[in-house]
């Protein structure tokens, strides 16, 4: 059976039924992107392996709750990878108990997030790229705290301590960030529809 | 819970900066207002969103096989417990042959010698289906190889140093085909003779004081040979590669001189 072209959700019904196949084309199809989310925020490739492979491990056993109606398979695979990500930083950093200001590595992810790939697939790249300009036309303060948050895997007390600004304002930027991001990529989709 | 502490709490969520007891509030929240639920899934997606924004790189090409060599592995643990259950039902078996013996000592010969007929059948079957899972991760893990190594052929810009000429056998030639970031690569050669049982080649890193095994391999019925070298430089300074022939369970050092000699010439 030809997996390549089933679609998510008929892949992921045939993980339930425990298909092998289903997962290593589930892994083909978005495997690229979860290494390199971890890799971005891990700066480690044999931490974002580690990663990659918790991730479709979890997809394995957990491919019974996943919910359509809750969002995008995609969505969900990443942000499995999100979490994984965020937890093997935090550990870091409870292991060195990191605590340094704005450093270079921080700095340096502002780039990398805003860097086109010359390597990328084209679809990838295409949907990288409308990621990147909507997050590009944020305010800078709405966007620090996005990156901080999402890339760095800092909670909003953490992110408030370290910019040195109320936690308030923290969450009201978090929340406005999203909301013009959310807005931002609809804008981009019309745009290119 | 008010409106502006539901939105924040809405976006903490999505960008996963919530403690789990604060997720499952939010998630509550949503099971009893689909509005909410749908302003949650707005956000995720958005949020989901940002992982596409990273700069895309290509994993290392044997985490698929690691993967699909761990599910394996936990979908014979998933079995395991049919195992668990046959075998309770024999020591239940066995428990009601030990009954029968106070009664009946020939019937509880033959229940005792049948139990332990299924046993031996049991346990036969077990280490086949285990050889066979065996033989089936090996060759996931050979395939794997081979898309590695035709992934690598397909690079435009991979890095290849190409062996000298062997004055131990003419014939032979071989070369290192690296990824254009020096991560990974092959070791591929030709013209290597077969070996007699009990003997295999080893792949040795030449650096300035000592060497280091790289890996064992043997040669096909062809003289052809290949050996993945992931990561491709071990430590320090690298020379090249130099092949031996030696024990087939490997040596710590060479016992023989190189049969074939891949130069690196490194400017680091």
């Amino acid at each position: 059976m030809e997996y390549a072209h089933l679609e998510d959700e008929t892949l992921v019904g045939r993980v339930v039924a425990r298909e092998e196949a289903a997962l290593e084309a589930l892994y083909d199809r978005y495997g690229r992107r979860v290494y390199s989310l971890a890799l971005t925020m891990l700066h480690d490739p044999g931490a974002a392996e580690e990663v990659t492979q918790e991730v479709f491990l979890s997809v394995w056993r957990r491919a019974a709750s996943y919910r359509k109606e809750r969002g995008r398979l995609a969505t969900w695979i990443l942000s499995i990878a999100h979490h994984r990500a965020v937890d093997a930083l935090r550990s870091r950093r409870r292991r060195t108990q990191q605590d340094e200001p704005m450093d270079e590595r921080m700095e340096r992810s502002f780039a990398d997030v805003l860097t086109e790939s010359p390597d990328s697939a084209a679809v990838l790249q295409e949907e990288g790229h409308y990621v990147r300009q909507a997050l590009q036309e944020l305010p800078p303060e709405q966007k620090k705290v996005l990156v901080l948050a999402y890339y760095h895997g800092l909670t909003q007390g953490e992110i408030a301590q370290k910019l040195g600004h109320p936690l308030g304002t923290v969450k009201t930027r978090m929340r406005l960030g999203i909301h013009k991001l959310r807005h931002g990529l609809e804008e981009q989709l019309r745009t290119q529809a | 819970m008010k409106r502006d502490e539901a939105q924040d709490l809405i976006a903490a969520y999505a960008m996963g900066a919530l403690s789990p007891r604060e997720m499952e509030r939010v998630e509550k929240h949503a099971e009893r207002s689909a509005e909410y639920a749908s302003e949650l899934r707005e956000a995720v997606e958005a949020a989901g969103a940002l992982a596409l924004a990273v700069p895309q790189h290509d994993p290392p090409p044997l985490l698929r096989a690691r993967i699909i060599h761990r599910i394996r592995s936990e979908r014979r643990l998933e079995r395991r417990p049919f195992w668990g259950v046959l075998q309770g039902w024999r020591l239940a078996a066995a428990g009601a042959a030990g009954l029968l013996l106070t009664v009946l000592l020939g019937t509880t010969l033959f229940l005792s010698l049948r139990v332990s007929d299924l046993e031996d059948q049991s346990h036969e079957l077990e280490q086949m289906a285990s050889a066979q899972q065996e033989e089936s991760d090996r060759l996931a893990v050979a395939l794997d190889e081979q898309r590695a190594l035709g992934y690598l052929m397909t690079i435009p810009n991979k890095i290849v140093y190409t062996s000298r000429d062997s004055p131990m056998i003419p014939t032979a030639r071989g070369m290192v085909m690296a990824t254009p970031d020096k991560r990974w690569g092959f070791l591929v050669s030709e013209g290597l003779e077969a070996l007699p049982e009990g003997q295999g080649y080893q792949a040795w890193w030449i650096t300035n004081n000592r060497r280091i095994s790289a890996g064992l391999f043997t040669t096909d019925e062809y003289g052809w040979a290949q050996l993945l070298l992931d990561p491709l430089h071990p430590e320090g300074k690298i020379m090249g590669i130099g092949i031996t022939v030696e024990p087939d369970t490997g040596s710590s050092a060479p016992t023989t001189p190189d049969v074939l000699v891949v130069e690196m010439d490194e400017e680091e």
